[in-house]
């Protein structure tokens, strides 16, 4: 667990987060600009340091990084003792430095003895090409895998990241995301990831704190937070859920996936890149304007995935626009639908209807 | 015309002189440029102003205080003699800590603004790499400032090769010990040896001119590498007082 209590004042602005945070996976920091999110992380990592007499403290798996309160003088451990790495927009890579001694230098003072392997990963983020070249001339993505790479080579017990796809084109962005989603599920290294992209948010992040003005509105489970009807994310234009489970089967013949949902229900999702059924549990990405709802399962629709839910929760945007939170066994899926819709159809909470999704995204792994 | 060999000694003399001193600005004068690159302490400005004086005041102005200091009488001066055996004033350890209260402003302040310069983040990222601050400075600060600080020992060397006043009031004019080129020239036009003095003052001047030209060559090859950090196009040589 990380432990955090902050309450720091810098300026006119007031920063106030206590909370605890999950040391597995990846916990995103999300909120607005100016909401505070990179101002946290950096006293997380330490890189800026509280004022002395303000009451701060910061623990990480007991280990004590920051310290101060009415009975106790200030202490703030190190950067250096901290075993983090920090991923910045820019890469941050040192200029003097090849590549390889880029990750080298993260190799040579490694605080404990570490089986993450340099080939390795050096294979995994396709950046053995690129070991003798100076970080001056290598394109923003191939500097940010060297980045990521580095950071994984100094074996920190949890990695920080401050919008580090923010300075990528959308192409080197996929391809990021792609690496990130596979290294947290391969080294078990926690991440803390600050972002103000729902996209990332939903692709990457098992647990949010969500960050508006300098105070912590939400810390909670990615699915909870996305489909959490008062909360901001519920409300904006590209709101929706995600969903995980185990896969059924392959439909090689469509190349489909089937989705089980528990309780008989499935999804289809089309993979145009799958040869067989995964092994692991799937992440999807379902977003509320995709989904409409119906009173009788069509049976003569070219919409694959109709699916009977029950209304749990009706909440109106603006503008005439409502969502309806659905119940299907224990996923939930948001719809974004008309105000008169709800009307026509008579739409109540705790109604029985059905759910006709449009479009599925597949993000990965789970 | 050639060399005496009292002029060699004194051409010798001068060259360990600014050999010494120009070391110990770089053990000294790199930390504290550092640190008041880093800094927000309030006195910073005290010690940017102190350190920049020498650049205003004449060097006969800091030789008389210097001169003060290292009387017997003096703290400083008894406790030095205590420690080391030996007397400040008119010795060639005197010299070396004139040199460097001389030369200090040539050393800290174009490596203040190149370490300025470096990106916060930069360090902060070795930091949580693992490398402590004395790590930073030799495995990220130099070789990326490598550069302004050959460029700032050199014009420390030549500046301290040059020196005169200071001279003048706490080192007396002693052959082998005190009496460097400018003051053997001093010495050479007082007696009239015009000769002599001509000898000295071009070799002065020879070897102030190729120190110089190293620093202007290194900032052209600075200038020529773009995008590399610690370039040294800020590189101005000030007028010193004299």
């Amino acid at each position: 667990m990380l432990d955090i209590n902050i309450n720091e004042t810098l300026g006119s602005f007031k920063l106030n987060v206590d909370t605890l945070i999950p040391t597995d996976g990846v916990t995103a920091i999300f909120g607005p600009s100016a909401s505070g999110k990179s101002t946290l992380l950096n006293i997380i990592a330490g890189f800026s340091v509280p004022h002395k007499t303000h009451m701060n403290s910061i623990s990480f798996n007991h280990q004590r990084w920051l310290k101060k309160n009415s009975a106790e003088p200030f202490y703030h451990l190190p950067i250096h003792q901290r075993r983090i790495a920090y991923v910045t927009q820019t890469a941050c890579l040192f200029s003097h430095l090849t590549v390889e001694k880029n990750l080298q230098y993260a190799i040579n003072r490694r605080l404990v003895a570490s089986d993450i392997n340099f080939n390795d990963i050096c294979t995994r983020l396709k950046i053995h090409t690129l070991l003798d070249k100076l970080p001056d001339n290598l394109s923003g993505g191939e500097q940010q895998r060297v980045a990521i790479a580095r950071a994984l080579l100094s074996s920190p017990q949890l990695i920080l990241f401050d919008e580090p796809l923010s300075a990528l084109d959308e192409n080197n962005r996929e391809e990021i995301l792609h690496h990130l989603e596979q290294l947290h599920q391969s080294f078990g290294i926690p991440f803390l990831y600050v972002t103000h992209n729902l996209e990332e948010l939903m692709r990457l992040a098992d647990h949010v704190l969500l960050l508006n003005n300098g105070q912590l509105i939400a810390n909670q489970p990615i699915g909870d937070i996305l489909s959490d009807l008062t909360l901001p994310l519920s409300q904006q234009q590209n709101s929706g859920v995600i969903i995980e489970g185990s896969v059924d089967l392959f439909d090689k013949q469509y190349q489909l996936l089937k989705l089980n949902l528990g309780n008989g229900q499935h999804l289809w999702i089309s993979d145009a890149n799958a040869n067989e059924k995964p092994a692991h549990n799937i992440r999807i990405r379902v977003y509320a304007k995709d989904v409409s709802i119906t009173l009788e399962a069509a049976t003569q629709s070219s919409i694959l995935n109709i699916i009977p839910v029950v209304i749990s929760e009706i909440s109106e945007v603006k503008n005439g626009q409502a969502i309806v939170k659905l119940n299907c066994d224990n996923h939930l899926l948001l719809s974004r639908i008309t105000a008169k819709s709800i009307q026509q159809l008579g739409l109540v909470v705790g109604q029985s209807v059905f759910a006709q999704i449009k479009g599925i995204a597949l993000l990965g792994a789970a | 015309m050639f060399l005496t060999p009292e002029d060699i000694t004194a051409i010798l003399l001068t060259l360990k002189l600014a050999a010494v001193s120009t070391a110990i600005l770089l053990v000294i004068g790199l930390p504290l440029a550092w640190w008041l690159a880093r800094t927000q302490n309030r006195i910073k400005p005290m010690i940017e102003t102190l350190i920049a004086l020498p650049l205003i005041l004449p060097p006969t102005v800091i030789g008389f205080y210097l001169l003060i200091a290292f009387s017997p009488d003096n703290w400083f001066a008894s406790h030095w003699q205590q420690w080391f055996g030996t007397s400040l004033a008119f010795s060639f350890s005197g010299l070396v800590i004139g040199s460097v209260i001389y030369s200090l402003p040539f050393v800290v302040q174009p490596m203040q603004s190149s370490y300025e310069r470096i990106p916060k983040i930069t360090l902060l990222t070795a930091a949580s790499l693992g490398a402590n601050k004395v790590d930073q400075f030799f495995s990220i600060l130099l070789p990326m400032t490598k550069r302004s600080t050959i460029a700032a020992a050199s014009l420390a060397f030549a500046h301290t090769m040059g020196e005169f006043g200071v001279v003048l009031m706490i080192g007396g004019n002693i052959p082998g010990e005190t009496q460097v080129i400018s003051m053997a020239l001093y010495d050479h036009v007082e007696s009239l040896a015009y000769d002599r003095a001509h000898v000295l003052a071009l070799t002065l001047l020879a070897m102030s001119f190729f120190c110089l030209l190293i620093i202007y060559a290194i900032d052209r090859r600075g200038k020529s590498h773009g995008k590399s950090h610690g370039k040294n196009s800020h590189l101005r040589i000030r007028h010193a007082g004299h």
